[in-house]
């Protein structure tokens, strides 16, 4: 009944969605508890609830748009996933520099990498940087973005499979006029599971802080990101069972 | 933190928590058919044991915190509660312990986390989640039986949204007990008092979104039976908070109080 290659083709694409929220997660500065002292660079949130916010927004904007072509819709959620991630950040800088009284700045780098500018002596001493300095921001913009691709591909993904789309309706335009509620439910929630199984892996390789593309950790990319890619293929099977033609 | 801060004395073997789960959430699904309150209630035996599986695997410290494990069984338990409930709840349980034990080995081949327990804790957390997301999911609807995924689990669960608050519900539930009482005093017997408190939430949650799938479609779910969902619920709830807090003050030190207004001594 089923056809074997749609599904191997939905499973390479909901496995690639898994690396490219991976990979969008080693660009966003997350600093954890520690930047919500203002004692670190980066957004003063978990690991994990950054791969999850910036996959649900490309959910959002992948669920709005359910018919268009497919490239389109990803692109258009990257967009919103960064402008999401770019609020954010604006906010905690203004926070930071307004509130705290913090001059943005980072301990691993003497100078900005883009401005150039002399940042580490605005270093409290005993941290190790406050705010998100434009080396980190420009990363985190680039990171949502790919975050963002990758939540809205494994949710159209999955959406279409679950319509009963064929091959050429899963990669263009879906011929539907109204969406279909039950398949959207049902493939948010697998959605938001595929998610929080490949942030896992991206917060154990990171272990708490990473000052973006700046920082040594960046190093565990490609292990990490060969971790995403097996898991999601291997969930992927669930997925696909999961979601099959309501 | 390192190995030496691995869990070592336990007040229940693990290996009885892990056969009570397995026991109460199979036999909770199954006999979902006699009434939706059976399932709901056999859904604490497998959350305490994934708490207690929480319990183990954070004990080494991993560095993101107690939540996210919390989260990525949930992550994985809803994909093959999905599968169980759609094609058999024995299959879906099954799924979930080989997945969950390759998704160890893989973490470990990478390199990615390097912990003793973790493949043995990745195949029982998944199945415990799964568990008790089945009973939950199930007991909304009526019970299990053959054929309610596209009949009833979906229009009434899904297309309304209660799976989410369960979803989450279930998640807090894990992850929660552990991540409170996490410390160097703490011991298994308080923290799976905590379990059974928060797994009332999880049971009362579940009993509202009952109430509204009353509402909805009176043929698969009878109000009074909602209502005695949401009863058990905060029974269990309150039940387990107090013997909780009683057993945590009497664990305690004794703190000398010395603000204002001045000690009595």
């Amino acid at each position: 009944m089923m056809d074997i290659n749609l599904m191997v083709t939905v499973l390479i694409l909901i496995a690639v969605g898994g690396v490219l929220i991976a990979l969008g997660v080693f660009f966003i500065p997350v600093g954890g508890a520690p930047a919500a002292m203002s004692t670190a660079t980066g957004v003063a949130t978990g690991c994990e609830m950054i791969v999850v916010g910036a996959g649900v927004t490309g959910l959002f904007m992948a669920a709005t748009l359910y018919n268009q072509f497919l490239p389109l819709v990803i692109v258009t959620a990257g967009v919103s996933s960064a402008i999401m991630m770019g609020v954010t950040m604006l906010i905690l800088n203004l926070i930071v520099v307004y509130g705290v009284g913090a001059p943005l700045s980072f301990a691993r780098k003497e100078y900005d990498p883009i401005t150039k500018e002399h940042v580490k002596p605005y270093v409290t001493p005993g941290t190790v940087g406050h705010g998100i300095p434009t080396a980190t921001y420009l990363g985190g913009l680039f990171g949502a973005f790919l975050a963002g691709l990758g939540g809205a591909l494994t949710f159209s993904v999955m959406y279409r499979f679950t319509c009963g789309a064929g091959m050429a309706e899963m990669l263009g335009v879906l011929a539907q006029t109204s969406p279909n509620v039950a398949a959207i439910a049902l493939s948010a929630i697998t959605a938001v599971g595929a998610y929080l199984i490949n942030a896992n892996i991206t917060a154990y390789s990171i272990r708490g802080v990473i000052e973006s593309w700046i920082d040594p950790k960046f190093e565990a990319v490609p292990r990490t990101l060969a971790a995403c890619f097996s898991a999601s293929l291997l969930f992927g099977i669930l997925i696909v069972l999961a979601s099959m033609t309501i | 933190m390192g190995e030496s801060s691995a869990p070592k004395k336990v007040t229940v073997e693990p290996k009885y928590l892990a056969v009570l789960g397995l026991a109460g959430g199979v036999a909770g699904v199954y006999l979902g058919f006699l009434s939706p309150l059976i399932p709901a209630v056999l859904s604490i035996l497998p959350i305490v044991w994934a708490a207690d599986t929480v319990r183990r695997i954070a004990g080494y410290g991993i560095g993101t915190g107690v939540p996210s494990i919390g989260n990525l069984s949930i992550g994985m338990g809803v994909l093959a509660a999905i599968v169980g409930l759609r094609f058999e709840p024995a299959v879906g349980l099954a799924f979930a312990a080989c997945f969950g034990y390759l998704y160890g080995i893989i973490i470990g081949k990478f390199k990615v986390l390097e912990i003793p327990v973790f493949t043995r804790c990745m195949t029982e957390l998944p199945a415990g989640a799964a568990l008790a997301l089945m009973c939950l999911m199930s007991a909304v609807v009526g019970g299990y039986s053959r054929g309610f995924f596209e009949a009833n689990l979906i229009p009434n669960l899904f297309v309304t949204g209660f799976v989410a608050a369960i979803f989450w519900a279930t998640s807090l539930a894990i992850a929660h007990p552990y991540n409170a009482c996490l410390g160097p005093d703490e011991r298994q017997g308080r923290t799976l008092k905590l379990a059974v408190g928060v797994a009332g939430i999880d049971i009362t949650l579940a009993g509202l979104a009952a109430l509204g799938v009353a509402q909805l479609s009176p043929s698969i779910m009878s109000f009074p039976t909602a209502l005695s969902m949401v009863i058990i619920g905060l029974i269990v709830w309150v039940g387990g908070y107090y013997v909780f807090v009683k057993t945590a003050m009497r664990e305690s030190a004794v703190v000398a109080w010395t603000g204002y207004p001045g000690s009595a001594r």
